[in-house]
């Protein structure tokens, strides 16, 4: 009786012990991640006006021949449109470049809002980026915006056609041009290219416009070698609201095609 | 993929040598099957919509030791480790994404004794550790090792011979945390919370 009485005061008190260890840890594990202070964004909508060629009826809304049709459009990958196939030419390091771009745009969208991959053949490709001397500007095409950045060692430009006058369809291949000004085998050449191509497919995941503040990837003359706080929030919040545009490819025979 | 193996296995190993000195009368095995229910482990508040980091209901692979406490002790000494594989699912405004395959490490030791003929209660602490198909989501920095604590209410039923039917509620709970999160200036943890169900045989 008195060894059973023991036995059961050393396993309560066995018990109580466990108790409190896992209370302590219950207690020291009860808490919630916060999420950080994201700065204040820039805008990355883009304003696009074409004026109508015939009468016609767009979202409700009846047009004249002749009529203006502007709007501010903002565009990200929906889900189902990912990975987003990117083709890259192989020339002075650029496909290094592209997948390096590629990871800090993803380490920043976390929650599966973007992947993309490097594709072998450009004719399926969503996003084509060349090394060489783009198209002729395509300013004259409607809806059809060249997004330009300039800093000194290289240059880069990303072609986004949109629809018209509708503005709800991007057609596809958005196509990106990074081109060195100095020898590759230079560093800062290098440098220039591996921070412009990130620029341009900024550019091509979205940021149609670029940041007035020049500590940011997304400045018209970038001279930071990767997205800033206020990259990472604007794109942040772009992938987080509708998106006005669809994706599609450019042989579609649809109005306002390309 | 970052996955602490060398650590875990060690972790393991130590306490698993000390068994056969024990006698291998007195060991006692069980595994266990089941599913496990995990709670969110990342909430996110962007353009005011909130975004849930959380795995879907996963199977759970249960194994446990235990051995009496020397002396006159009624409880046992425990040592368990369970396995779960499944997907991890972003979830914002009724749209779910899924991010990364994702595997979870889970070893805990603690003590186990009868509250009433058949049922027993266990409890334990120890790490589980975190492992995903790719360098995904959360876990491109590397997936995480995080220390735990552990309750299990269970039944048992004598089979035939040595063998009985061994089943189990499980409920465990971590701090969670990633150097991703905290390189994208996520701080302090999510308290992560798992509950799960298990059917399996012992000896």
């Amino acid at each position: 009786m008195t060894d059973a009485s023991t036995q059961g005061r050393r396993d309560a008190g066995t018990w109580r012990r466990w108790a409190a260890i896992f209370g302590l840890a219950a207690l020291a594990a009860c808490t919630t991640i916060a999420e950080p202070l994201r700065p204040a964004i820039y805008g990355y909508s883009l304003i696009v006006s074409d004026t109508v060629v015939g009468d016609t009826t767009i979202g409700g809304v009846d047009y004249f021949a002749g009529d203006t049709v502007t709007d501010t459009v903002d565009f990200h990958w929906p889900a189902s449109a990912l990975p987003v196939r990117i083709w890259v030419q192989d020339t002075v390091g650029l496909p290094g470049y592209a997948a390096a771009a590629i990871a800090e745009w993803k380490h920043i969208l976390q929650y599966g809002e973007l992947d993309a991959v490097l594709v072998g053949d450009s004719a399926t490709a969503d996003v084509i980026v060349r090394g060489s001397a783009p198209a002729p500007a395509p300013a004259a095409r409607p809806a059809a915006r060249r997004l330009h950045a300039a800093p000194a060692a290289c240059e880069g430009g990303t072609d986004v056609f949109i629809s018209a006058p509708d503005h709800t369809k991007l057609w596809l291949p958005v196509r990106v041009y990074v081109l060195p000004k100095y020898p590759v085998t230079l560093p800062e050449t290098q440098a220039c290219l591996a921070r412009v191509t990130m620029h341009e497919l900024g550019h091509a995941f979205g940021l149609f416009r670029h940041s007035p503040d020049s500590l940011d990837l997304m400045y018209g003359f970038p001279d930071v070698d990767a997205p800033s706080e206020a990259d990472a929030a604007t794109i942040l919040i772009l992938y987080h609201q509708a998106s006005d545009l669809t994706p599609r490819p450019a042989t579609d025979t649809l109005p306002g095609g390309p | 993929m970052s996955f602490p193996r060398r650590q875990l296995a060690l972790l393991i190993a130590l306490p698993l040598t000390l068994l056969p000195a024990r006698g291998a009368a007195q060991v006692a095995w069980s595994g266990r099957l089941g599913a496990l229910w995990t709670s969110t482990m990342v909430t996110d508040q962007i353009a005011g919509s909130t975004i849930e980091l959380r795995p879907a209901v996963q199977p759970a692979l249960v194994l446990e030791a235990s051995t009496p406490i020397p002396g006159r002790s009624r409880l046992d000494a425990s040592a368990q480790l369970q396995v779960t594989t499944g997907t991890l699912t972003s979830h914002e405004g009724g749209t779910n994404t899924d991010v990364a395959g994702m595997r979870t490490l889970a070893f805990t030791l603690g003590v186990a004794g009868d509250l009433l003929p058949g049922v027993r209660l266990r409890a334990g602490a120890g790490v589980v550790s975190y492992a995903t198909s790719e360098d995904a989501s959360v876990f491109q920095r590397g997936a995480p090792m995080r220390p735990m604590g552990a309750a299990e209410l269970g039944y048992r039923r004598h089979l035939h011979g040595p063998w009985w039917l061994s089943t189990a509620v499980q409920y465990d709970f971590h701090p969670f945390t990633t150097e991703q999160l905290r390189s994208r200036g996520y701080t302090g943890s999510q308290a992560v919370h798992r509950v799960g169900i298990t059917v399996g045989v012992g000896r």
